[in-house]
């Protein structure tokens, strides 16, 4: 698999203040969707501009299709990045959404015109509106029309949803999700609605204080994330040597959250034991690595996954 | 559509509102002066007066303007640099729009004090702008008029320019700085501007004097342009 | 206990299965008390009145009864009782979803027989 992004040692700080970003390796693979996770302040979004080379790395270096990204004209146009806040598009003012549409068509090479046009109506946004008048809905409508019709071989979505109602919600992942089996690309998917969007992604990062936590295949870590719940003894002596996030007391009952592997056989054999495994949600597991109570703990556990 | 004429729509786009505040202050300064010349001092010499005011005041409007324009342009930055550009072809379209407003505004600024001063040949007042005398009306003059003014208004742009980029790069408080420095330089040497008004001197030496600060402004404020991030 | 969101059981009927559930096991003993509303809610992050919904289905049926000012706790003979209650569905639950599939796959009801005769317990 070609690496689109590769983060070697990237290291942010922000005006002497604590690490935005600590030494933070990842590599992002052509044409797969990531989801990108953490809290407030975990440093996603310092990340995330880190890549598009809005910001100078501390220390540490990014390289984007193999070349520095800052400064890169070419390589610019080959990345879009829709922000978290689209109020920036209302710098464009009396320009009409449709003058907007047409600019992007001059800064991205494979800006697709008659899917832009089909979005907007898709969206219910009205073209010939000028971009000071809409609402924040809307100007996420429009900001995300742009990073669909754009087909930016690099698309990063952070938080681009805010504003929009359950149903364009639904209808943006949607459209994303079928516009990228026509037309593979890599996208990364920065999100605080973790439910709303697990089934967009194909591999999840999870980033805790300027660290990456997790770096993994979704589908690895729905075979990993469990919940197992019985009499303590017999949990403590199935689960022996596995990794444990969490417990739960309930008198003599427990309930843990793991991240672990569990053989079929292991399962069988807690079954007869009485002990149900259920799996765990992403949000869940996502709350309990991240979560305050016992963090500390929780992130060796992680980190030796 | 080039990313030239994208930045340049945008840009004419946030200028509006800049210009018609301007225009407005403007307006009423016209106005004012009008009616004070018309009805309080009952003025033999209508349009010799009026013609001064307005010269002055149009200097204030392109001063104005100078002001505003970088500040509107740094306001941009954001958006730019989201938008696939980088802060090297940013900062260059920023320059050529400087240079192109500069200019307009010289030709404007020249053909206004000309008309003026000939309208004025015959009045018992002489208007002094930006050190020329308006009885003076040969070519060489005009050229060096322009050249004065061109070099004012660049030297003033850019300097701006600086300040905004300090500011977007440094922070409030040192771009508050550096707009005190800037201020100062022109109230330390308010004798020798005044000089160079009254007398008109050295207009050349004056005008490349200023050309080479701009520069030398423009470098700087490339420098601070070229490690700017985006916080927002 | 574990409370599925797929499932198409309604919670409250979830949490009452999963209390009686924990009883036939001997995890939770007569006269010991279970988990307050407000616990279940808090543990499964679920609504206090859907929990308490839950709750109220066992004390109707007796399993359950109110200490006051303690909260609840099982009642006597409540084991006796599920049992007796999960044996009379029993066949219906289990055996007859046992065959059926079987059948499907073309197993005889001999078959199964000696399938369950054969196992030994868990320990095999």
């Amino acid at each position: 698999m070609n690496k689109i992004v590769e983060c070697r040692m990237l290291t942010k700080v922000f005006d002497n203040q604590a690490k935005a970003l600590d030494q933070v390796n990842l590599d992002i693979e052509e044409n797969r969707i990531y989801g990108l996770l953490g809290r407030n302040g975990a440093g996603k979004t310092t990340l995330l501009k880190l890549i598009t080379g809005q910001l100078f790395p501390t220390t540490g270096n990014v390289s984007l299709f193999g070349k520095r990204p800052h400064e890169n004209e070419a390589l610019l146009g080959n990345i879009c990045f829709v922000k978290e806040n689209a109020f920036y598009l209302k710098s464009f003012r009396d320009l009409k959404v449709k003058d907007v549409l047409k600019m992007a068509e001059a800064v991205y090479p494979s800006w697709d015109c008659s899917f832009a046009e089909q979005l907007a109506v898709c969206f219910r946004l009205d073209v010939n509106k000028k971009t000071k008048s809409l609402s924040k809905g809307m100007l996420s409508a429009a900001a995300i029309i742009i990073g669909l019709a754009c087909r930016a071989p690099l698309t990063i979505f952070d938080e681009a949803y805010l504003g929009l109602d359950a149903v364009l919600r639904q209808q943006f992942y949607n459209t994303l999700l079928q516009d990228y089996t026509e037309n593979p690309r890599t996208i990364i998917f920065s999100t605080h609605l973790i439910e709303e969007c697990k089934g967009l992604m194909d591999r999840v990062v999870i980033l805790e204080e300027g660290e990456i936590l997790l770096h993994e295949d979704m589908d690895k870590i729905n075979e990993k994330s469990f919940y197992v719940a019985g009499r303590r003894e017999l949990v403590e002596q199935h689960l022996k040597g596995k990794c444990i996030l969490h417990t739960e007391e309930m008198g003599r009952l427990v309930r843990m959250a793991i991240f672990d592997s569990l053989s079929d056989i292991e399962q069988n054999a807690m079954r007869l034991d009485g002990i149900e495994i259920q799996p765990m949600p992403l949000q869940k597991l996502f709350i309990t690595l991240t979560a305050g109570n016992g963090g500390g703990e929780n992130e060796q556990n992680a980190a030796a996954v | 559509m080039s990313k030239m004429q994208l930045q340049f729509r945008i840009y004419m786009q946030s200028l509006k509102l800049p210009l018609k505040v301007i225009m407005a202050v403007y307006l009423a300064n016209i106005i004012i002066s009008m009616a004070i010349n018309a009805v309080v001092l009952k003025n033999h010499d209508f349009f010799s007066t009026m013609g001064y005011n307005t010269a002055l005041i149009l200097l204030n409007f392109i001063l104005g303007l100078l002001v505003a324009i970088p500040v509107v342009n740094f306001n941009m930055f954001n958006l730019f640099l989201g938008f696939g550009m980088t802060r090297k072809r940013y900062y260059i379209n920023m320059s050529v729009f400087n240079l192109l407003v500069c200019f307009a505004l010289t030709l404007l600024m020249t053909f206004v004090y000309f008309t003026l001063s000939f309208m004025l040949r015959s009045g018992s007042k002489i208007l002094y702008v930006m050190g020329f005398a308006s009885v003076d009306h040969r070519l060489g003059t005009i050229f060096l008029f322009a050249l004065v003014c061109f070099s004012v208004f660049l030297v003033i742009a850019s300097l701006n320019s600086l300040i905004c980029s300090v500011f977007h790069s440094k922070g409030g408080w040192y771009g508050l700085s550096a707009l005190l420095v800037a201020l100062s330089i022109p109230v330390l040497f308010i004798r020798q501007i005044y000089d160079f008004v009254v007398w008109g001197g050295a207009a050349a030496l004056i005008g490349t004097a200023l050309l080479a600060a701009s520069l030398g402004a423009s470098y700087l404020a490339w420098r601070f342009v070229s490690g700017l991030e985006i916080h927002t | 206990m574990l409370l599925s969101g797929d499932s198409t059981k309604p919670i409250y009927v979830q949490i009452a299965e999963g209390i009686e559930d924990e009883i036939l096991k001997g995890n939770i003993l007569e006269d010991e008390q279970v988990l307050s509303t407000n616990q279940f809610a808090q543990v499964y992050n679920i609504n206090p009145a859907t929990a308490g919904k839950g709750i109220n289905m066992l004390t109707e049926e007796g399993i359950l009864f109110k200490k006051r000012g303690l909260g609840m706790f099982v009642a006597k003979g409540a084991l006796k009782y599920l049992k007796e209650k999960r044996r009379r569905k029993f066949f219906e639950d289990y055996v007859l979803k046992t065959l059926e599939e079987g059948h499907k796959l073309d197993f005889s009801s001999e078959e199964i027989i000696e399938m369950i005769r054969g196992w030994g317990g868990k320990n095999e």
